[in-house]
């Protein structure tokens, strides 16, 4: 399980790196996307013909948010299983996975200007990211700690551990 | 009160420093031996840990730069800040466990004696050691000029006159103090009171932000969308691809950062795991508060036309404390930045200490040196002065090795460390090649100023390169020999 956890992980960084070696070659790579705001040299202020990446731009953050889940769920395995912790795991990162796109489809159709929609203080895009993006590891965590003492770190987990120490102790002659 | 603002903020910050030097001192009678000079003998509860944990993440940058940031790039660099939570949760299920137990049963002291145990490889733990060392100091570097550039600002608004270098001298006698004597116990119980005021000067901050437009956060915002929709929309100025770039090497990265995850190994109780993940991300995130509300409040009231527009981002800060807070709030949160620099700088003291006297000398002639308190406590004053002198005359140096810091940690330690202990087929060599390549490329891309498209983050490339190279190389190589104790808690 674990070993195929790393393949899927393989698979997934060769085509982000891929996308990003693609990139390179989209029109306005390397061209600057803010100059200097008129009213502060300490101020950037984003220019008017902004290329389109949001194709690419999505994929980058639907690898990066993959990549990261699956390692939580590297983390969370033993003995290369994921056990009964593992259908909560994967739906933590599927939903992970859909508030990330919510964010870049929000933020395709939304429409700045005096009327625009603000959620929680900001726009809502940026709503997704701060409250979304931000909130949403509050589920990892609650995870994590609900399943400690279940599954992440068990009794057995303990007493195996315990032995170890004994036995690691009597080699040193303690 | 208003008359003696400059005053007050002089009282606080000395009080504040004050108290590091009484923590050092206390700390004298718990520093018995190495193992508590570099690991606070593993007895540390579960706020200890938390704290020491945040307040090593969150640095002078997250009070100063970060806030600045937003005021330059709008909403760019909350990015940072938004992967921090997920970063936490990386960094408790790939480590907390494997690293806190290895480093019991073979009485680590560091994260180097933690991969040659589970490499049993010299060349590995080498590796690790050099690209710790190299990092430790520009990061130590840049913090200590932080810590001077602040204090220089306090004593001039106060009318006295102190140049740079005496404002070095006098931020890292109180570093150099607390650590020597104390070790990474004085770090610990400091990081408490560190973290602490960061908490409450962030919390103070949001909320008189808040209050410095009638409509809140809702109306500044307005104001920047109808200066720059971009600067205010989710990717800022910086663009969609920087900004998740930043979100995986901030994210990811943050369980490669030796100077936190050695933390992670020094909690009295394993089970105690469950207790410091979330306060440490809700530590953080009231912290952090901070650095978004200022940089917003500022850019909102520059691009109105409220105030006037400051001569560097990095000024954003100190701006609006001086304009908008009350002289006691101003006073709390610069001793507040001076605590976030010196939890980081304390950190990477103790973790480069122990490079020089423990691990190095460990791989190199197969044994710690004798009386290695003594050692470490000699070392910890040169890195220290190194650091400095590093700092005040190497110019363009720091800020290359500065800001190659997190990337070159999170290339190198991520694979190395947080996977290689949770995958079996983990080889040496795929371990030495992906520490090299992060060094090769973070170190390559700053010397040849290689820009990647659409802003994409170096760092973030040498961690996928790196990632990519230790899965790939493992995965086609036969599967190492792991020692049957190391392997029965990988097993866990």
């Amino acid at each position: 399980m674990v070993d195929r956890l790393f393949k899927i992980l393989l698979v997934l960084l060769i085509c982000l790196l891929a996308v990003v070696g693609y990139m390179y070659f989209l029109p306005g790579a390397t061209d600057a996307l803010a100059t200097v705001h008129p009213k502060s040299s300490g101020l950037l202020k984003s220019v008017a013909d902004q290329p389109d990446i949001l194709g690419p731009g999505y994929l980058v953050g639907f690898f990066f948010v993959s990549i990261i889940s699956l390692c939580v769920l590297v983390g969370m395995s033993k003995r290369g299983s994921l056990g009964w912790v593992g259908k909560w795991l994967v739906s933590c990162f599927i939903c992970y996975l859909l508030v990330y796109t919510s964010l870049v489809w929000v933020y395709s159709t939304y429409e700045a200007g005096p009327n625009a929609a603000f959620w929680g203080g900001f726009p809502l895009p940026t709503a997704i990211m701060i409250y979304g993006i931000w909130g949403f590891p509050a589920f990892f965590i609650t995870l994590f700690v609900v399943t400690y003492d279940q599954w992440f770190y068990r009794d057995s987990d303990r007493k195996t551990f315990q032995d170890l120490l004994k036995k690691a102790g009597m080699e040193r002659g303690v | 009160m208003e008359e003696s603002r400059d005053l007050i903020v002089l009282i606080f910050v000395g009080l504040y420093m004050a108290l590091c030097i009484a923590i050092g001192l206390w700390a004298i009678r718990k520093t018995k031996s190495s193992s508590d000079f570099f690991m606070a003998g593993r007895h540390l509860g579960v706020m200890l840990t938390a704290f020491a944990v945040f307040s090593s993440t969150l640095s002078g940058f997250g009070f100063v730069g970060g806030p600045g940031l937003v005021y330059k790039m709008g909403m760019s660099s909350i990015w940072m800040v938004v992967c921090s939570a997920m970063g936490y949760v990386l960094s408790f299920t790939l480590l907390s466990k494997k690293i806190r137990l290895i480093g019991e049963l073979r009485n680590c002291i560091s994260l180097p004696d933690v991969v040659m145990a589970r490499y049993r490889s010299d060349s590995v733990r080498i590796w690790t050691s050099i690209a710790i060392l190299l990092g430790v100091m520009g990061y130590l570097a840049v913090q200590i000029l932080a810590m001077a550039h602040v204090l220089k600002d306090i004593f001039a608004s106060s009318g006295f006159g102190l140049g740079l270098e005496m404002c070095v001298f006098i931020s890292c006698a109180v570093l150099v103090f607390y650590t020597v004597t104390g070790g990474i116990v004085a770090s610990v119980y400091t990081d408490l009171v560190q973290g602490g005021v960061m908490i409450v000067a962030a919390l103070l901050i949001f909320f008189t932000v808040m209050t410095t437009y009638d409509g809140g956060f809702t109306e500044m915002n307005r104001i920047i969308m109808a200066d720059d929709p971009e600067a205010i929309g989710p990717w800022g100025t910086l663009g969609m691809v920087g900004c998740l770039s930043w979100f995986f090497v901030f994210g990811l990265g943050g369980c490669g950062q030796p100077h936190i995850i050695t933390k992670i190994m020094m909690n009295k109780k394993v089970s105690d795991g469950k207790r410091i993940l979330p306060l440490t991300a809700v530590s953080y995130v009231a912290a952090a508060l901070l650095w978004i509300g200022i940089g917003l409040v500022m850019r909102a009231l520059v691009v109105s036309g409220a105030h006037p527009p400051l001569d560097s981002p990095d000024a954003a800060a100190p701006q609006f404390l001086q304009h908008y807070a009350h002289p006691i709030l101003a006073g709390v949160v610069f001793a507040g930045l001076l605590a976030a620099i010196m939890s980081t700088a304390d950190g990477f003291l103790n973790i480069g200490t122990a490079a020089v006297v423990h691990d190095i000398p460990k791989a190199i002639r197969g044994h710690a040196l004798k009386n290695e308190m003594f050692w470490a406590r000699v070392t910890t004053v040169l890195i220290a002065v190194v650091a400095a002198v590093f700092a005040l005359y190497t110019g363009d140096l720091v800020a290359i090795l500065g800001a190659f810091g997190w990337g070159t940690f999170a290339a190198a330690i991520v694979p190395v460390v947080a996977l290689g202990l949770n995958w079996k087929r983990a080889t040496p060599l795929a371990a030495n090649v992906a520490i090299i390549s992060s060094l090769a490329i973070n170190f390559g891309a700053k010397i040849f100023s290689i820009q990647l498209p659409f802003n994409f983050n170096i760092g973030a490339l040498s961690l996928a390169v790196s990632l990519t190279l230790f899965i790939g190389i493992s995965l086609f190589s036969d599967p190492p020999e792991i020692d049957s104790d190391v392997e029965a808690i990988m097993d866990m």
